[in-house]
């Protein structure tokens, strides 16, 4: 079976057509919702809501597209859309005043600790860099996810950098503040 | 601002004018991002998933529902096609059929088929309700209601068909 034979059977209403889907696609989309999301419970609230809102409008894809594209776009907006609905972080982030983190910083860094300081980060700033180093999207794609303009976005993005270099200059050397 | 001056003014902190010459200048932001050790610690840090919980496969199962195509979308679409229908037949072949152009069988083109078909939809109101432009421009409106209700029957029955002749 392929994607467009899954989709089809899917659209006539053979569960063997979303039962293909999932299992070729629930990995990918998972993963994006939870590094967009940052916690397992809603990555995989977000990863349902996704396939069954890519499922209802089936009518809406186009053949000649990638179907995973096109679903991990869903994601991607499901995701960000989850994130504006958020509270705002309680707590304020204080921006580094440089970009660079010392070197001493960086090393003293592992991934859990990383991933710990850029979920501290307002959702916007998180949803930037999330999408700017985890998902790799180019900086025009991610303005326009995020409804701005591609010069707002790169300003954004390094001022994001520099709230989390904030964040991990405090946690792993509070002296150097 | 040049350049160097730019970058260099925004490694040592905020500063405004050296932001709005970054967010004109593809150059400067792809300096300042490969020179940024913290991209390259954030990238090695990318979350990777490994299992997917299997609650997530069943749960979308279990709340999918198969999709059928709507009697009451059915229903609107069939009398639309019967009202159509009528008003054809009615304007072209006992109303007023000096109004229409060409009959069908020698339309020579495309365009010849659609001018027909629309001096055809058209022809009973423009008989009956000359003298009345908001009645036919509610027809008109009326006319495009139901060609809506054809395309959405059509996307909801119609990706087989795509999928065949693509």
């Amino acid at each position: 079976m392929d994607d467009l034979a899954a989709v089809d059977l899917t659209r006539r209403g053979d569960r063997r057509g979303p039962e293909w889907l999932l299992a070729r696609y629930q990995m990918s989309v998972y993963t994006l919702t939870y590094r967009m999301l940052g916690n397992q419970a809603d990555a995989e609230d977000a990863t349902q809501e996704v396939f069954l809102r890519a499922f209802q409008r089936l009518h809406q894809y186009r053949p000649s597209e990638p179907f995973g594209g096109w679903l991990t776009g869903i994601a991607r907006h499901y995701s960000i859309d989850v994130l504006r609905q958020r509270r705002p972080a309680a707590d304020l982030v204080e921006p580094s005043s440089s970009v660079d983190v010392e070197r001493t910083v960086l090393d003293r860094l592992d991934r859990a600790r990383v991933q710990a300081a850029v979920n501290r980060l307002p959702h916007r700033e998180r949803t930037l860099l999330v999408l700017r180093y985890w998902e790799d999207q180019p900086v025009d794609r991610i303005a326009h996810l995020l409804g701005m303009s591609e010069g707002a976005a790169k300003v954004a993005l390094l001022r994001a950098r520099r709230s989390l270099a904030g964040i991990l200059t405090r946690e792993v050397a509070p002296d150097a503040v | 601002m040049q350049c160097e001056e730019a970058r260099r003014r925004l490694r040592s902190g905020e500063d405004v004018e050296a932001e709005a010459h970054l967010a004109d200048c593809a150059t400067c932001f792809a300096v300042l991002e490969a020179g940024d050790p913290l991209a390259g610690v954030l990238r090695a840090a990318r979350p990777e998933v490994r299992e997917v919980p299997a609650t997530i496969s069943a749960g979308v199962l279990r709340r999918w529902r198969a999709p059928r195509v709507s009697w009451r979308l059915g229903l609107a679409a069939a009398a639309s096609l019967l009202l159509v229908a009528a008003v054809l037949a009615a304007s072209t072949v006992w109303l007023a059929p000096a109004t229409v152009a060409k009959p069908l069988g020698v339309a020579s083109n495309a365009f010849d088929i659609v001018a027909t078909i629309v001096n055809g939809i058209l022809a009973v109101p423009r008989v009956l309700f000359a003298d009345r432009p908001a009645v036919i421009a509610g027809y008109a409106v009326l006319v495009i209601i139901v060609c809506g209700l054809w395309v959405r029957l059509y996307q909801s029955i119609a990706f087989q068909r795509r999928r065949v002749t693509r």
